[in-house]
């Protein structure tokens, strides 16, 4: 009787947890219906720092008082994004609405994306007032010339040098040799193999009048053989260093200068460096005068949006003039619309005004179909001139040669293919 | 009786018994699964082109890429070098244990530090202490003068591949060290009173008794630290960067991330994935050759 009885409860005992097994498996199944399984917010993927994110949200969240439709900020680094994005897209549904991209990463990412023309009915206006560069950076590289990506913010690099220890910055290139000459492993360059790489060489090139994707001219030469005389003033370390290891060596003076995204400036300011031990300054001038390269964040609607409409009203308010104004106050990012800069606030002169200098001075990599193929080549010529010692002249060859492999439509930019 | 109550109970025991190995099995099931699909997606990254055509062009492409073939000196310089000092000093400092009298709670939370903090935590702090203007530096220059530093972490250098080996086996020696006391302490005192009463020194009731009687123990502690030494990835990665101190994990996480390079990622991690099944195959045959032997 006691023996049945326990069999008794052991089975309602079994059955309950079947049944709460059922239940859960349920519940599983139920949010992984894809589609329509939030409550109609908007999901948007931003790179940031830790101390921009509560300013960021600040500013959303105005954008949801305004229009009633909810934010949801998903703070990563773009290459995470990337992934998110691509799992997304293989999948056939996400969760994401608006994502953040690089500039370099645009041609990479663009089929994921959906065309805004139709879409945003501010493009025409914000066209005007983003300068070319810019602008064509977000628009697609075949004939049709569809808008997938619109300017967030921008930015340059500048030079970011220990003012106590180098009372002038130098200003030209020859400024540059003499202190390479003077004050051996001075110099951090970002030369581990990736695309900060010839972000710190292609101003140089710029400066030299030469262009990326002609490695046969004279000036690339120039430029090239230039890295390569003031290879005793960079930093040995500079093998490895990226835009935040360089930065740490400017911060543990273990070197005097080097070359950097406006992203150093809240860090720096945050450990009480700047404005004060260390300051910003234009890259050096080159014989064709000065220039230095365009990045920036680029927001786009991907297509597997769920909220595509109320997407497109989050990317039209961030790129209005009055958040764009508020953007730069209260986060120091470069806005892309050139009235959003206005009046500058003191602190921030003081602080950026090596990158406000060189403002008219950006330029946009080439916008060909493989140019993370080029640059994986230029990559692959700096590192055997800065770090293996080979000659210029041979690594430029190399260049060369590998580049031609690529193919006519490889050098063919956006302005040659729509012509 | 004992026969007896056993006989009783063997059905109910077979019963649980498969039961477990089929609870077991399903989770193994599962995960051999997932390794398989990873495996073959990375397999079919690394011989395919753009096209989908069977292609060994990012195979050649890797291994033509010197950082490649340093990332495979390195990868087995540093772990050979780091399992033999981590063997060396982990002995030693249990044997050292053993003699200690005092505050023996004290020195076993010291010594345990560096394995009980997250990785990430230890290095970056490693990285403090070792930079170039850093406090192992200032403490140099303070106590003996001179302006003249050593570059610890200076990229490629035979110092930093030193100072990889010495943090990376620093952090780990506990784990071998731990191990190692508790079959130390296992051990009857009665073996060494007796050796010692036949006039053995201290030296030979270590070399000929103790070492003999734990040896199974740190065969295994070495063999479980070998297979994680040769995934070693965050060490070199923080202290030196990929170029400055490049092995196959990294270089696997550089061709994937820095440039975008799928194939070339996946050519490197499935390389880094045989070298491992070989040598975790390798570690377990000689261990077990060894054990049937003695």
């Amino acid at each position: 009787m006691h023996k049945f009885r326990m069999s008794g409860i052991r089975v309602r005992v079994q059955r309950m947890l079947l049944g709460v097994l059922v239940t859960l498996c349920g519940g599983a199944t139920g949010s992984c219906n894809g589609p329509g399984s939030d409550h109609g917010n908007v999901t948007i993927a931003v790179a940031l720092l830790p101390s921009e994110g509560a300013a960021y949200a600040r500013i959303l969240g105005e954008f949801s008082d305004s229009t009633g439709i909810g934010v949801e900020l998903v703070a990563q680094q773009y290459q995470q994004i990337r992934e998110a994005l691509r799992a997304e897209a293989a999948a056939g549904f996400g969760e994401l609405d608006v994502v953040e991209f690089d500039v370099y990463l645009l041609p990479d990412v663009a089929t994921l994306v959906q065309p805004l023309d139709s879409l945003m009915h501010t493009l025409a206006g914000l066209r005007e007032a983003v300068t070319a560069d810019a602008w064509n950076a977000g628009v697609n590289l075949d004939s049709s010339r569809k808008v997938l990506f619109v300017p967030h913010r921008l930015n340059w690099q500048a030079m970011i040098y220990d003012a106590k220890r180098l009372v002038k910055p130098p200003q030209t290139w020859e400024d540059l040799r003499l202190l390479a000459q003077n004050r051996p492993a001075s110099i951090g360059i970002k030369g581990a193999r990736y695309e900060g790489l010839v972000c710190d060489f292609f101003p140089f090139l710029w400066q030299a009048g030469g262009e990326i994707l002609d490695p046969r001219s004279p000036a690339a030469l120039t430029a090239l053989k230039f890295f390569s005389e003031i290879r005793s003033g960079i930093h040995p370390g500079s093998i490895s260093f990226k835009e935040n290891t360089v930065l740490q060596a400017q911060e543990h003076q273990e070197i005097l200068l080097h070359f950097n995204w406006p992203f150093a400036l809240p860090l720096l300011r945050s450990r009480g460096l700047l404005p004060g031990s260390i300051r910003s300054a234009p890259l050096p001038a080159g014989p064709h005068g000065s220039a230095t390269v365009l990045g920036g964040g680029y927001l786009g609607v991907p297509r597997t949006a769920p909220h595509p409409i109320e997407a497109v009203r989050l990317l039209e308010f961030l790129t209005s003039e009055t958040t764009q104004r508020r953007l730069l106050k209260e986060l120091g990012w470069f806005p892309p619309r050139a009235s959003a800069w206005g009046e500058l606030d003191e602190n921030l002169r003081q602080e950026a005004g090596g990158f406000i200098a060189m403002k008219d001075q950006v330029r946009a990599r080439p916008l060909v179909q493989n140019y993370d193929k080029i640059s994986v080549l230029w990559q692959t010529a700096l590192a055997q001139v800065l770090f293996e010692g080979e000659d210029p002249e041979g690594a430029l060859h190399n260049l060369s040669l590998s580049m031609d492999e690529l193919g006519p439509r490889a050098l063919t930019t956006q302005t040659q293919q729509s012509e | 009786m004992h026969t007896r109550f056993l006989r009783g109970y063997r059905p109910r025991y077979q019963r649980t018994k498969k039961m477990s190995y089929a609870a077991a099995a399903f989770p193994a099931f599962v995960i051999l699964s997932i390794q398989m699909v990873l495996l073959g997606s990375a397999l079919l990254a690394a011989t395919t082109d753009e096209t989908g055509r069977w292609t060994l062009e990012h195979v050649s492409r890797v291994f033509a890429d010197p950082l490649f073939t340093r990332g495979v000196l390195y990868n087995v310089i540093i772990p050979v070098t780091s399992v033999a000092l981590e063997a060396l000093v982990g002995v030693g400092m249990a044997f050292w244990f053993m003699s200690v009298r005092r505050r023996k709670m004290l020195w076993r939370t010291i010594a345990v530090v560096p394995f009980a903090l997250p990785e990430i935590v230890y290095l970056l702090t490693m990285k403090l202490l070792f930079r170039e203007h850093g406090y192992l530096n200032s403490l140099l220059v303070g106590s003996f003068g001179g302006s003249e530093v050593i570059h610890w972490l200076e990229p490629g250098s035979a110092v930093l591949t030193g100072t990889v080996i010495l943090i990376d086996a620093w952090r780990v020696t506990p784990f071998v060290f731990l191990l190692v006391l508790a079959a130390l302490e296992q051990l009857p005192e009665s073996y060494a009173e007796a050796a010692r009463v036949d006039g053995a020194s201290r030296w030979l009731v270590m070399k000929r008794i103790q070492l003999p009687l734990i040896l199974p123990v740190l065969g295994v502690a070495l063999a479980l630290r070998s297979i994680d030494a040769f995934r070693i990835f965050a060490a070199p990665l923080v202290l030196a960067g990929v170029e400055g101190l490049p092995v196959l994990s990294t270089v696997a996480y550089h061709y994937r991330t820095d440039m975008n390079d799928i194939a070339g990622g996946s050519v490197v991690a499935l390389l880094l994935t045989a070298f491992l099944m070989c040598g975790t195959a390798a570690v377990i045959w000689s261990f077990g050759r060894w054990r049937r032997v003695s």
